[in-house]
């Protein structure tokens, strides 16, 4: 089932009836009938994932020999290409849709725990400078809201990854799902509770878009940029999803690397612009040391030094490991200032602040950002 | 671990910078007056004759209004206080060329105590005690009432990474910048056809390191450049195993290790403060 040939697409509307024929037939199933899966039953769902590109690299040269091997293929249509990988000796063909040069979509029914697998091997080869789209629990909360779109359940997915006791991560993890309209409504009321406010961090949104009776669809939206069929049938709708959320997404970027820092040279007279951006937590950093030394760790993807201004102001001279831009933080012990230079890429922002909400406190937030 | 104190210039740069950031949990106070361009280290021309730099120029079209401020961690010299008083509303308009505006405009100073004269009849704000007090008066009034009473900024947290580093500053304040850049260079793989000596003549390479660099005068380019290049050439290139490192960084799909930053830290631990007089990186 991972292995099948996709079609070698000449036009738009054979590429959208492509990827229909990845969504497996939900509908038959609710009545008992056929419902695509693997040998070990497990369904291959049509998965789109959105990475974020800041590669300069030729991609007709993109050619790995690595544990995976990998090869671009053509289509007839410019921008949508077939990856051909070859994993563990088995054969699987991924979509890549590169309409949008710094948003690659990737689309492809692969079992979600390989998938999964070769996308972080991309996301890790750091030639290539791809990142995972990182959406705050707010953000996704809106796109569940947007026009058009029903909030159908969420996902909860907390481990507390600042705790001094590395053995003790399980006592600082909250995990849960919740089905249904009212989902939002019950989280609402366990963010009363003290004990939990802290750890209420969306890792999923279940959203449904269409007509809810006949041609609709339901999809998983990750907070790292993966749309996940779950049931319906319409292509069209998982696509729109998809686009919403990419914009969403570009917009927020933007808005990121409007606000970098640096000069800008007109009228003979240099300007300073730009600003830094302040995150702030609701829970108060006990070990400025620790935290520091988690921060600056591969699950965010950072290096940095860091240097003492007294016992609560830690300033650190980073590096995004992404694409290698250098950037400044300063840290007190419930806020983390990020200082970003022009030419640097804004997603580092959106990676700090869903990686604290998700592992240190789901308050984590930036006002002026609107997260 | 590198214990850090900023020259008080650098603060004070830092400090007239942020007061129009827009973070509530810095030291900005005058967002609601929306300054909104900074001009950096920019000459001007009064009729009188005389050439006044202040280091920051804000500019308000909301109020139609030029702030210019002038970072005083030594002492004040009133000479330049009697330059800056010959300055004219034209003389303003016609160096900035700030399209269809006809500001006015309040000359100010920002210093630390132990530098504030009773002699100097501008507007002073003086950071001290977590707090800004001003001395003498704004000529704007929503300006004036800003500051009208001392702000506390007990609970705000000083921005102190706008300008992170002047010629003054510590040899481990700038090494750690060199670090970071030296670090960020080679993961972006741009010393393939370059010598590592060239880097430091590299106005791009630069610029990573100080956001301001560009604006600099080519004296003081000349300054910071040769500063800069003794740093790491006596701590860092003379360090075998950083170079190591550094090398395989450059040379593909290569991992920083914690090893690499103990190294690091050890250099800075171990580098003498200000062992580099001026006199030193001038010659």
């Amino acid at each position: 089932m991972n292995s099948n040939r996709l079609p070698r697409v000449d036009s738009m509307a054979k590429f959208n009836e492509a990827l229909q024929d990845l969504i497996p037939l939900e509908s038959k199933n609710l009545e008992g009938n056929y419902l695509r899966t693997d040998k070990r039953h497990r369904r291959t769902q049509l998965k789109t994932y959105i990475i974020e590109s800041n590669s300069k690299l030729n991609l007709s040269e993109f050619l790995i020999y690595d544990s995976i091997q990998c090869e671009i293929q053509s289509t007839n249509i410019d921008k949508i290409k077939i990856l051909k990988i070859i994993k563990d000796q088995i054969p699987y063909e991924i979509y890549l849709d590169l309409t949008n040069d710094r948003f690659w979509k990737l689309h492809s029914n692969i079992l979600a725990e390989e998938l999964d697998k070769i996308l972080n091997y991309f996301i890790n080869y750091s030639e290539l400078e791809l990142d995972h789209l990182w959406y705050p629990s707010i953000m996704l909360y809106e796109l569940s809201q947007a026009s058009g779109n029903i909030n159908n359940g969420l996902k909860v997915d907390y481990a507390d990854y600042f705790l001094k006791d590395t053995l003790n991560y399980d006592l600082g993890e909250l995990k849960f799902k919740v089905s249904g309209r009212s989902s939002l409504k019950a989280i609402d009321t366990l963010k009363q509770e003290k004990d939990f406010e802290s750890s209420l961090a969306y890792s999923r949104m279940v959203i449904k878009r269409g007509n809810t009776r006949r041609k609709y669809i339901q999809d998983d939206i990750t907070f790292h940029g993966g749309f996940i069929v779950k049931n319906g049938s319409s292509i069209e709708d998982h696509l729109a999803l998809v686009d919403l959320a990419e914009t969403t997404y570009a917009t927020k970027i933007n808005e990121i690397e409007q606000a970098r820092i640096g000069l800008s040279y007109a009228e003979k007279m240099h300007s300073f612009e730009g600003r830094s951006f302040d995150i702030e937590f609701k829970r108060n950093i006990e070990d400025m040391d620790l935290f520091v030394s988690r921060l600056l760790s591969s699950r965010f993807r950072l290096w940095g030094l860091k240097s003492v201004i007294h016992d609560n102001l830690y300033q650190i001279s980073a590096v995004d490991l992404h694409t290698g831009d250098p950037f400044d933080l300063e840290l007190s012990n419930n806020l983390l200032r990020v200082y970003l230079p022009k030419g640097s890429c804004g997603n580092v922002v959106l990676r700090l602040i869903v990686n604290l909400q998700h592992n240190f406190d789901s308050n984590t937030k930036c006002e002026f950002l609107g997260i | 671990m590198v214990t850090k104190k900023l020259h008080p210039h650098t603060l004070l740069i830092n400090y007239a910078i942020d007061l129009c950031s827009g973070n509530k949990k810095s030291y900005s106070q005058l967002d609601d007056l929306d300054y909104t361009v900074q001009i950096i280290e920019h000459e001007i021309n009064t009729s009188k004759g005389f050439n006044v730099k202040p280091d920051i120029i804000k500019v308000s079209k909301k109020c139609n209004h030029v702030l210019l401020i002038e970072c005083k961690s030594g002492t004040i010299n009133e000479d330049q206080i009697s330059r800056y008083k010959t300055m004219t509303e034209n003389d303003l308009n016609s160096s900035l060329q700030l399209n269809n505006m006809q500001p006015k405009f309040d000359f100010c100073i920002v210093a630390v105590s132990n530098t504030v004269s009773s002699n100097i009849d501008l507007p002073i704000l003086v950071y001290s005690n977590n707090s800004i007090h001003k001395i003498n008066c704004f000529k704007l009034s929503p300006l004036e009432q800003i500051f009208e009473h001392d702000i506390d900024l007990s609970q705000r947290i000083p921005s102190l990474s706008y300008y992170p580093f002047s010629v003054n500053d510590d040899n481990k304040i700038i090494l750690t910048k060199v670090l970071q850049g030296m670090i960020s260079y080679y993961l972006k793989k741009r010393l393939r056809n370059t010598s590592l000596d060239s880097v430091f003549n590299d106005d791009d390479f630069l610029s990573t390191l100080h956001p301001f660099w560009k604006s600099f005068s080519d004296r003081h380019k000349k300054e910071l450049k040769s500063r800069i290049k003794n740093l790491f050439r006596t701590f860092v290139k003379s360090n075998s195993d950083i170079e190591v490192y550094l090398k395989k960084l450059n040379s593909g799909n290569y991992k920083l290790t914690s090893k690499f930053t103990e190294k690091c830290y050890e250099i800075l631990d171990n580098i003498p403060s200000n062992t580099l007089t001026l006199d030193d990186h001038l010659h």
